[in-house]
């Protein structure tokens, strides 16, 4: 008969039954309480909450011997798993996991103010022994898989390989998500590492997609603390500390991301939601940003959930970074054949320009901000003063200095999809399209009148 | 030789998980699953377990006698922890099937009742499928014990009457 392995059996170590810890004291007394989960590590380790000075606590430091029993809500099937102690993690990937994980478990249980996670106490497994019940018989399965979650990353990973543009990799990445691996709701959030803020970039799921909001990377909830630490967190009964709304948005506008004038872009993200896992996007050793997905059922995402989804973001994030490098790279080509200016009807577009943080409003409306803004103001001043509408990503980059791009061959592509798609939602007659790898034009259905920094117009 | 006081006495029938733990001569701890635990009229502590499905722990106890109790109840959280010495482990009598009968259709009408769950009958008809003959008695007296209730005063030391 095959070992089992630890990996083969963490799907069990999530706590739908609380697992059950027996340690033992220098003097041979057990003593047994419940945990709330236990963290998978990696093969050979777990990772276990330490919140208070006990009883359990004096005798994991005195004998550093502990046994676990953890049970299969699926097949009521129990293990006994033998520990050794080795140290106690205050901070890093590990601690802010079971963190996130306590919090949610705390809020479900209404028990916030009474779990405060004093560090993530670190076991080696060295024995792991099934329990034998039911005299041995086959155990029922009460629970089914929702998806098949191998097939489907796979079915997305290679749909992705195949785009060409970073239009159509994000549409693959968001309907695959529905698609294949079940998610209802998730949302695209990437790193301005200057501002330190997270912005939406796509979602699915939701009455607003919420392209442009931005968040404080500090109180972006789940998605903020993945981007830190850039590690998947997942939380299976949704805590109050990570979960954003409405009260975010107030965050937000405290710390000066959302204009004080006009219409914020709503958030995009679940009222209520009961279950989120958040991966980080990393490319080039770096974290560019994270994919949150959500649910309004308790315990929705497991570990499995954590490697399709860990998978399909690093190649998201690398195919990101690549499409990007090939757009800014992409030779000057002649434009496509630009359609005949439309004739402007109706009064002129009144775009308004904050040189601070690169705010854009139209028509007194909230549009954009940040790199994303500049782009938008440097190209309508392009369109509006020499008549231009046809522009190249290469000449962007060479003004990089002028968008204040914190590192010009970062963002730039996706910046002008974010601009591109923020357009989209607004949908008045000013919009941007691709024309060619590395170009894209303006179009527009009205006259500009441009106002910068609140001054005088010019028309 | 000590016992519960009426007042945990009277809770004792909506304590309806257990969980036993003990410790080899060797210093090694084992857990299991109990089935069924009770208070006796002499103050011990009697808990049923299949033996099949604990074999560490009830070699645990009849070599050092050490026992750890803990009594949950899933919907609520209320939790007693109790523990003994010189443990004896016998085989269960036919007047415990009632007990272990209760036990069962209690756990199952309150982990039906936890949030997340779903449909525990059949995980609960696993744990106590056992053949009567499987099912090992086991009588300790109570050293100890604590109300392991979550909350802040979890810990606190529950004063025991003398038997």
């Amino acid at each position: 008969m095959t070992a089992l392995t630890l990996h083969a059996i963490r799907r069990i170590l999530d706590g739908a039954i609380p697992p059950t810890l027996c340690s033992v004291s220098a003097d041979g007394v057990p003593h047994v309480n419940l945990l709330s989960h236990v963290e998978y590590v990696d093969a050979h380790h777990v990772a276990l909450t330490f919140q208070f000075f006990n009883r359990s606590r004096a005798n994991i430091l005195a004998t550093r011997r502990v046994a676990l029993m953890v049970e299969d809500p699926l097949t009521g099937g129990s293990l006994e798993l033998h520990l050794r102690y080795l140290r106690t993690e205050t901070e890093g990937p590990v601690f802010e996991r079971l963190r996130a994980k306590l919090a949610g478990i705390a809020a479900h249980t209404g028990m916030e103010h009474v779990f405060q996670l004093r560090g993530a106490d670190v076991y080696e497994v060295f024995a792991i022994e099934p329990l034998a019940r039911g005299g041995g018989g086959t155990a029922p399965s009460i629970l089914q898989p929702r998806c098949d979650l191998a097939a489907g990353a796979r079915a997305v990973s290679a749909r992705l390989a195949e785009c060409g543009d970073l239009a159509s990799l994000l549409q693959t990445a968001m309907d695959g998500l529905r698609r294949d691996l079940a998610v209802d709701h998730a949302i695209l959030w990437l790193l301005d590492e200057g501002r330190r803020s997270l912005y939406a970039l796509a979602s699915i799921g939701y009455a607003h997609t919420g392209t442009g909001a931005e968040l404080p990377l500090a109180d972006a909830g789940l998605a903020g603390v993945a981007v830190r630490e850039g590690v998947p967190l997942r939380i299976g009964h949704m805590a109050r500390m990570y979960r954003y709304g409405q009260n975010l948005h107030q965050n937000a506008r405290d710390h000066g991301l959302v204009p004080d004038a006009g219409a914020a872009i709503p958030l995009p993200g679940l009222a209520t939601p009961c279950s989120q896992l958040s991966v980080p996007l990393r490319a080039r050793g770096r974290t560019v940003g994270a994919l949150l997905v959500e649910s309004e059922s308790d315990q929705f995402f497991g570990y499995d959930d954590e490697d399709a989804l860990a998978l399909l973001c690093a190649q998201l994030a690398q195919a990101l970074a690549t499409l990007q490098s090939a757009d800014l790279d992409a030779a000057p080509a002649a434009p496509a054949v630009a359609p005949a200016p439309a004739v402007p009807i109706g009064p002129p577009l009144r775009l308004r320009h904050f040189r601070r943080d690169d705010t854009v409003f139209i028509d007194g409306q909230y549009l954009i901000k940040g790199v994303a803004g500049a782009i938008l103001w440097k190209v309508a001043c392009e369109a509006h003063r020499h008549g231009r509408t046809d522009f190249t990503t290469r000449e962007l980059r060479l003004a990089g200095e002028a968008l204040r791009l914190p590192g010009v061959q970062d963002n730039l592509g996706v910046r002008l999809l974010l601009l591109q798609r923020r357009l989209a939602d607004w949908g008045g007659p000013l919009q941007i399209e691709r024309t060619g790898r590395g170009r894209f034009r303006l179009l527009l259905g009205r006259a500009l009148v441009l106002n910068e920094d609140g001054g005088g117009p010019s028309s | 030789m000590s016992a519960l006081p009426p007042e945990w006495l009277r809770h004792l029938s909506t304590l309806t998980s257990f969980r036993l733990g003990s410790c080899d001569r060797g210093g090694q701890p084992h857990v299991c699953r109990a089935l069924a635990a009770d208070a006796l009229p002499d103050g011990r502590m009697l808990v049923l377990v299949a033996e099949h499905a604990a074999p560490r722990v009830v070699a645990a106890l009849r070599a050092t006698g050490q026992a750890a109790l803990l009594m949950t109840s899933p919907r609520t959280n209320r939790t007693l922890h109790v523990k003994g010495q010189g443990a004896r482990v016998e085989p269960a009598l036919p007047e415990h099937a009632a007990l272990l009968a209760r036990c069962q259709r209690r756990l199952a009408e309150e982990i039906a009742e936890v949030d997340g769950f779903g449909n525990a009958a059949p995980v609960v008809a696993h744990w106590y499928r056992v053949e009567p003959g499987a099912v090992v008695a086991i009588r300790f007296s109570i050293s100890g014990a604590w109300d392991q209730t979550p909350g802040p005063h979890a810990g606190q030391p529950v004063d025991l009457l003398p038997a």
